[in-house]
C-alpha cells in the first residue's frame, strides 16, 4: 500500500512596508473641515483568518476638547493596510458624519502582521495596531485507496498558514477538488464551508484505474495527495471451485467499486498457496480487458488458497480453494420460468447423496429467483426475461458435489416465441456447409471393459476454425441392423446449422466379439442373453466416445480443440441404441477424465444435457440391469446389476415415435414421456416407420403417406430446433417445441411438457387412485358414465413392467350429459398468472373421434362457469376446436387415431369464470356411445 | 375347469390352427434369477375400481375358449381375433374366478391388449405359420391376486436377425400363465 503524501503550497510571504511618517496616507479627499480632527482606531480585531471578515471602528476627535464629535462639515474617511503586498477590500471608504464610523465587511489578502491606515483630507490620520492575517490551509487526510468509480470523502481540517500546527476556524470558505495527474476522470462538486475548523467533502469518485493526484484548494492555498486506485478481483464466489487432477482455465473478473466489468492493462501474478506452501505461481498479462484465464494447476486434493495481485494496478485477490470431486457434474435444466409469475423449483435430487447445503458457486440465478442455501430450493418471481447458467454445488458428508444448472426465463407474454422457422423442409437455409470425417477408435467400455476397435464418423461445419462459440456434441448410437454411417442424411444436415456430431459404429454391444475377426458369444442379443446389457454396454462405448471428444476439446491443435461446449452434450441413438441413450441417463455418465477406468455408481448423475430418442427402445423393458455372465470382468461396472430408475433425469427430452412401428416401439416411448422429469417432446410421426430412419435403408419399410426423405425432414426440423433451443438456450424456439404452433400439425402428433414456472398438474392418472387427482381431491363422474383407471397402452410382454396409467371413460348410456369433473381447490384456486389448460385424450376405436362431442368447463368457487368446445362429432372432422386431428393427405382409411392427443385450450378462450378462484374442471361429452370410451391424463393448467 | 370351455362348433379348426404352431418347449429354468427383480405398479388396495355407474355387463362369447395348452390358448387368441370377439379375447386373459362375470371395462381391456396391440398379435401369428415361434415354460408356483400361478411362461417370437429384411424387430415375448390348468396370457390391469 502506498501513502498519501499532503503537499503544502504555501504563497510568498512579503514582510516589512514600512508605514509613511505622519501616517497620512494619499487618496483621501473632500473638502477640509473646519474644525481641527483627528482619527483614532477605537474597534478592530488582533487577529483575522480569510476570507472571514472583518469590521474596524474609527473614532472622530476634535482635536482641540480631545473628545469624540461629529465632523463638520462631514468628510470621508478612507481605510488602507500598510505594506505585505494585500488587497482591502470591501466598503473601505465612508462618508463620517457622527464622532464614529464602523467599516464593516473588509477582507485583506495579505499573509501576515500589519496594521491599517485612516485618512481623511485634511484630517490626522491614524495607524491600528498591528493585526495578524492569516489563511486556512486545507490539511487533508487522502486516502490509502479507494475502488475506481466508487463514491469516496475526503476529511479536512483547516490550519495556519502562519503557524501550520494550529487549527482556525473558516468562515465562508469555498473549496474544489481537481485532479493534477492520472488517466482518468474526475468527479467532484465545489464545497462551500459556512463556518468551522474542519469539513467533511463527500461524493468524489474517479474512474480510471491509476494513482491519480488529486488537489483540494482553497483561495489561498491547496493540498494535494495521490490516491491509489483499486479494483475488484473475483472468482465469482467467497470459494473457488476447482477440479483436482485436472488443469484447467479459471477465469478471473476484475470489477469496479460498483461491480461492473472494469477493462484493465496490466500484468497479474497468481499463486496457489497449500498453507505457507507456494505450490504454483505463474504470470498473466491482460490488455484492456475486464476478466483474464489463469492456467489452474493440476493438483491434488487439498486446501489451498489462490493469490492473484496485479503487478502496477492496486488489487488483490485471496480466495480458498474448494476441491470438488473429479467431475465437473451433472447438467441439470432447471424448469424455465416466466417473468412476473411465482417460481418454484429445486437443486435436490440432482446428485448423489443427499447435500445438507447448497452454494452458488459461479454464475447467477436470474433476478428475482434465489437459492435456499439449506434446502436447495430454488424460488422467486423472476423480473427479467434471458438464460443463466451456473454452477450449484451441494454438498454432501463434506465433500462438494457440483451441478450444471441452466434456467431460461420467457417474458409474461412468451413474446420470445417466434414461430414458422425453417430447419429441415426445402428453403432452409443453415449457416454452414458440411465436413465428414471417419476415424478408428477404441474405446474401452465403462460397463464391461470390452474394448473393440471401429469406425467413429464425425459430422461438423467445414467453417469449424473460423467458429468462435463452441459448439454442442450429438453422439449417436446407431439401432440394431443398422451401420453408424447410415445416418448422414439426418446428423450432416442437424450438424450445419451449428452443431459437432458423432455417430459410433459400434457392434460390439449388439454381437459381442462374435463378429468376424472376433471369437466368443453374441452376449447381448436377446432379452435371455442380456439385450438390456447390450444397450448398458453401448452406454458405456458411447461414454468413452464422449470423453474422447472432450479430451480432443482440449487438445492443442486437434480439429475440435475449443470447440465443443462441454456443458452442452447431447445424445441420441435408434431403435435399440435409443435403449442406449436411456441406460446412460441410468449409470450416470460422470465424464472423468481420469486415466484409469473409473468406478461410476449407479447413483451418480449424468453429464449429458438432453437426449433425443428416434424410436427409442424404452430401457424400463427391464427395470434392471443384469450383468452379463460373458464376458465377465471381474470388478467391472457390468459385475454389479441395478434398478434402472423409472424417472428419467433431469435434462429435456426429444422423442420420436413412427405412426407404423408396431411391436417394438409403440407403444413403449408414449411411456417414456409418462417419466419425464422436465420439459420433454413427444413426437409421432405421422405415416412414419422405424427404418426411413437411416439413409435409403435396403430394408426401409413402404409407406402408404410419407417418404423416407419426408419422414427424415421432419427429424431434421425438430432435432435442429431442439439442439438450438437447449444447446444455445435460444428462446425463441420454444413455442417451437411446446407452445400451441404444431398442435394441428398434419406431420406429427405432439405431447409436450413444457413444465414452465410452477405448472399445475391436476390430474395425473399415475397417482393409482380414480376416486382422487394428483391434488389428493375427488373426481366425480356423472350418471351414465364409468370412470376406472387402466394401463392405455398393450400390456403384453415385459412392456407391461413400464405400467403407465390413464383415466378410461366408459359410457353406459348413450346420448348427451356425461360429466367427468376433478377438484382443483374447495376454497378457490389462483391461476391468472396461468396460461393453458392441457390434458391428453385419446379414444379407444379405430376410426377417431367422430362418434362423440366433447366440452370442457372450468367453474370457480362462486359457481360462475365457463364452457369451450373442445371437438363436435360434426361435422366430421371438426376443424375449428381445439382437439388436433391431425389430417394426412394419402390417408384412405380411417386413422387409427390409438394414441394421445394433446388439448391446449388458452385459459383467456374461458371467460365468465374467476380464474383467481378456481374450484374445478369438467369435461363434458354428448353422443355418447356404450361401446367406445375415451382416456384421459395428464390434465394440467401451465 | 378347462373341459367346459371346449367348443362345440369351433374345436375341430381350432385344433388344426394349434397343430400349425411349431412348438419348442424349453428345459424348465427359473429365468427370473437371470431377470432380475421386477418393479410392478399396482393400485392402492383402497382405490376403487372405477367410480360413477357400474359398467354394463357384456355377454360371455357363445364360442368357448380352448386354453389347457399354450398351444390352444394362442389357437383361441387368433380365431377371436378374426371374429372381433371381444368377449372370448377377454377370456384369454381373465379366469372366470378373478372376472365372473365381463363388463364394459374387461372388454375395453381386450380390445386393447389384443385389438390395438395389433402389429404384436400379427408377429406371433406370422411366427407361428412359419414354425419360427418358441414357446417357453417354466413350472413354478406363484401366488398371484387371487389365482395361484402354477406356471409361466412366454410366446417367443425370434428377433429378425441383425442382417433380416427388418433389423429393427428384436425378439418379442408374451408372457403367459397357468391357474387352475388353464392358460392365459398375461396383461397389466
Amino acid at each position: 500500500m502506498k501513502l498519501a503524501i499532503a503537499l503544502r503550497v504555501l504563497p510568498a510571504l512579503v514582510f516589512g512596508f514600512a508605514l509613511p511618517a505622519g501616517g497620512a496616507g494619499g487618496g483621501a479627499e473632500g473638502p477640509a473641515p473646519v474644525a481641527s480632527y483627528a482619527l483614532q482606531f477605537s474597534a478592530q480585531p488582533t487577529t483575522v483568518v480569510a476570507p472571514t471578515p472583518f469590521s474596524v471602528t474609527i473614532t472622530v476627535v476634535n482635536t482641540t476638547t480631545g473628545l469624540p464629535e461629529a465632523p463638520s462639515p462631514a468628510f470621508t474617511i478612507t481605510l488602507g493596510a500598510q505594506g505585505l503586498g494585500g488587497v482591502l477590500e470591501g466598503t473601505t471608504s465612508l462618508l463620517a458624519s457622527a464622532a464614529t464610523t464602523t467599516f464593516i465587511g473588509l477582507s485583506y489578502t495579505g499573509l501576515g502582521t500589519t496594521s491599517l491606515t485612516a485618512d481623511a483630507p485634511g484630517v490626522t490620520g491614524a495607524v491600528s495596531s498591528p493585526i495578524v492575517f492569516d489563511q486556512p490551509f486545507p490539511e487533508v487526510a487522502y486516502s490509502v485507496s479507494e475502488f475506481v468509480n466508487s463514491q469516496f470523502a475526503l476529511p479536512v481540517t483547516f490550519k495556519s498558514m502562519l503557524n501550520p500546527t494550529q487549527t482556525v476556524s473558516v468562515t465562508n470558505l469555498r473549496l474544489t477538488v481537481h485532479k493534477r495527474a492520472g488517466s482518468g476522470r474526475l468527479k467532484s462538486q465545489a464545497f462551500y464551508i459556512a463556518n468551522g475548523t474542519s469539513a467533511f467533502l463527500p461524493k468524489i469518485s474517479y474512474d480510471a484505474w491509476d494513482t491519480p493526484i488529486i488537489e483540494v484548494a482553497t483561495p489561498y492555498s491547496s493540498s494535494r495527495g495521490s490516491i491509489p486506485m483499486a479494483a475488484n478481483l473475483t472468482t465469482g464466489g467467497t470459494t473457488l471451485f476447482v477440479l483436482p487432477s485436472t488443469t484447467q482455465n479459471v477465469t478471473v473478473f476484475v470489477r469496479d467499486g460498483l461491480d461492473k466489468p472494469l477493462p484493465v492493462s496490466d500484468t497479474f501474478s497468481w499463486a496457489v498457496l497449500n498453507g505457507p506452501t507456494l505450490v504454483a505461481s505463474g504470470a498473466v498479462g491482460v490488455t484492456n480487458a475486464p476478466s483474464f484465464s489463469v492456467p489452474f494447476p493440476a493438483l491434488a486434493a487439498g486446501s489451498y488458497t489462490f493469490l492473484v495481485t496485479p503487478a502496477v494496478g492496486l488489487a488483490l485477490l485471496g480466495v480458498p480453494v474448494a476441491m470438488l470431486t473429479d467431475y465437473p457434474g451433472p447438467v441439470v435444466t432447471l424448469r424455465p420460468a416466466r417473468v412476473g409469475s411465482p417460481y418454484v423449483e429445486t437443486a435436490t435430487g440432482i446428485v448423489s447423496g443427499t447435500p445438507t447445503s447448497y452454494t452458488l458457486a459461479s454464475g447467477s440465478l436470474p433476478a428475482g429467483v434465489a437459492l435456499d442455501p439449506v434446502t436447495g430450493a430454488i424460488t422467486g418471481t423472476p423480473t427479467t426475461p434471458g438464460t443463466s447458467r451456473c454452477v450449484i454445488v451441494g454438498t454432501v458428508a463434506g465433500v462438494n458435489r457440483p451441478m450444471r444448472a441452466t434456467l431460461s426465463v420467457f417474458s409474461a407474454g412468451d413474446t420470445e416465441f417466434v414461430a414458422g422457422q425453417n430447419f429441415g423442409f426445402a428453403g432452409a437455409t443453415p449457416p454452414y456447409t458440411l465436413t465428414t470425417v471417419d476415424s478408428s477408435v477404441t474405446p474401452t467400455s465403462t460397463f464391461d471393459n470390452g474394448n473393440p476397435t471401429f469406425q467413429m464418423r464425425a459430422l461438423y461445419p467445414t467453417q469449424i476454425a473460423t467458429i468462435t462459440t463452441p459448439m454442442p456434441l450429438l453422439v449417436l448410437q446407431h439401432g440394431r441392423g443398422f451401420d453408424h454411417t447410415e445416418y448422414n442424411d439426418v446428423l450432416g444436415r442437424v450438424a450445419r446449422w451449428g452443431f459437432v456430431c458423432v455417430s459410433a459404429g459400434d457392434f460390439y454391444s449388439f454381437f459381442g466379439l462374435n463378429e468376424p475377426g472376433y471369437a466368443g458369444t453374441q452376449p447381448y442379443e436377446t432379452p435371455t442373453q442380456f439385450a438390456e446389457g447390450g444397450m448398458e454396454s453401448a452406454s458405456g462405448i458411447q461414454e468413452r466416445l464422449i470423453r474422447r471428444m472432450i479430451i480432443r476439446n482440449r487438445t492443442v491443435g486437434d480439429t475440435f480443440f475449443g470447440k465443443i461446449d462441454e456443458s452442452r452434450i447431447f445424445v441420441t441413438g435408434h431403435s435399440r441404441g435409443g435403449g442406449t441413450i436411456h441406460a446412460g441417463q441410468s449409470r450416470g455418465f460422470n465424464f472423468k477424465l481420469l486415466a484409469s477406468p473409473p468406478q461410476i455408481p449407479v447413483t451418480e448423475t449424468t453429464g449429458i444435457a438432453g437426449y433425443i430418442g428416434l424410436m427409442p427402445f424404452d430401457l424400463w423393458y427391464f427395470t434392471s440391469c443384469q450383468p452379463p455372465s460373458v464376458p465377465a470382468v471381474p470388478g467391472g461396472i457390468g459385475a454389479t446389476p441395478y434398478n434402472i430408475p423409472r424417472n428419467l433425469r433431469r435434462i429435456p427430452g426429444l422423442i420420436f415415435a413412427s405412426e407404423l412401428d408396431g411391436d417394438l416401439i409403440y407403444p413403449i416411448c408414449d411411456q417414456m414421456i409418462e417419466r419425464r422429469s422436465t420439459a420433454t417432446c413427444f413426437l409421432t410421426i405421422w405415416g412414419g416407420n422405424h427404418n426411413n430412419t437411416g439413409d435409403a435403408h435396403p430394408f426401409s419399410d413402404a409407406s402408404t403417406t410419407i417418404t423416407a426423405v419426408q419422414q427424415r425432414n421432419i427429424l431434421v426440423q425438430w432435432i435442429t430446433a431442439f439442439m438450438l433451443r437447449f444447446g444455445y438456450d435460444r428462446l425463441d424456439l420454444e413455442g417451437h417445441l411446446f407452445g400451441s404452433e404444431h398442435a394441428q400439425s398434419s406431420q406429427v402428433g405432439r405431447v409436450a411438457y413444457r413444465d414452465v414456472s410452477a405448472p399445475l398438474m391436476v390430474l395425473d392418472a399415475q397417482n393409482g387412485n380414480v376416486a382422487q387427482n394428483t391434488l389428493s381431491l375427488p373426481n366425480v363422474a356423472s350418471a351414465g358414465i364409468t370412470a376406472a383407471l387402466v394401463d392405455p397402452y398393450p400390456a403384453l410382454g415385459a412392456f407391461a413392467n413400464a405400467t403407465a396409467r390413464s383415466v378410461r371413460l366408459v359410457f353406459t348410456t348413450t346420448g348427451a350429459g356425461k360429466t367427468f369433473r376433478t377438484t382443483v381447490s374447495s376454497t378457490g384456486l389462483d391461476v391468472q398468472a396461468k396460461k393453458r389448460l392441457v390434458f391428453e385424450i385419446r379414444q379407444s376405436g379405430t376410426t377417431g373421434f367422430n362418434w362423440i362431442s366433447i366440452d370442457g368447463r372450468l367453474t370457480d368457487i362462486n359457481g360462475g362457469t365457463a364452457l369451450v368446445n373442445i371437438y363436435n362429432h360434426v361435422p366430421n372432422p371438426d376443424t375449428s376446436a381445439f382437439l388436433p386431428i391431425y389430417p394426412i393427405a394419402g390417408h384412405t382409411t380411417a386413422r387409427p387415431l390409438n394414441r394421445f392427443l394433446q388439448v391446449e385450450v388458452p385459459l383467456a378462450s374461458f371467460t365468465g369464470v374467476d380464474l383467481s378462484q378456481l374450484a374445478s374442471i369438467t369435461f363434458e361429452f354428448n353422443n355418447a356411445s356404450t361401446t367406445s370410451n375415451i382416456l384421459l391424463d395428464d390434465v394440467r393448467i401451465e | 375347469m378347462s373341459s367346459s370351455y371346449v367348443s362345440r362348433h369351433g374345436a375341430g379348426a381350432l385344433a388344426a390352427l394349434a397343430a400349425l404352431i411349431a412348438v419348442l418347449v424349453a428345459v424348465p429354468r427359473d429365468t427370473a434369477s437371470t431377470q432380475g427383480p421386477r418393479a410392478v405398479v399396482q393400485n392402492p388396495v383402497e382405490a376403487p375400481r372405477s367410480i360413477g355407474d357400474v359398467p354394463l355387463p357384456v355377454p360371455e362369447s357363445r364360442v368357448v375358449v380352448l386354453q389347457s395348452t399354450p398351444e390352444e390358448l394362442l389357437a383361441s387368441v387368433i380365431a377371436a381375433r378374426g371374429r372381433g370377439d371381444l368377449a372370448a379375447l377377454a377370456r384369454c386373459s381373465s379366469t372366470s374366478v378373478d372376472r365372473p362375470a365381463l363388463d364394459q371395462l374387461d372388454a375395453a381391456r381386450a380390445e386393447r391388449d389384443f385389438v390395438d396391440g395389433d402389429e404384436i398379435w400379427k408377429r406371433i401369428e406370422a411366427a407361428a405359420k412359419a414354425r419360427t415361434l418358441r414357446v417357453e415354460q417354466v413350472q413354478k408356483a406363484v401366488q398371484g391376486k387371487g389365482d395361484p400361478i402354477e406356471a409361466t411362461g412366454s410366446f417367443v417370437v425370434p428377433s429378425a436377425g441383425p442382417r433380416s429384411a427388418n433389423p429393427g424387430l428384436a425378439e418379442l415375448q408374451v408372457p403367459i400363465v397357468r391357474i387352475r390348468g388353464a392358460w392365459f396370457v398375461r396383461v397389466s390391469p
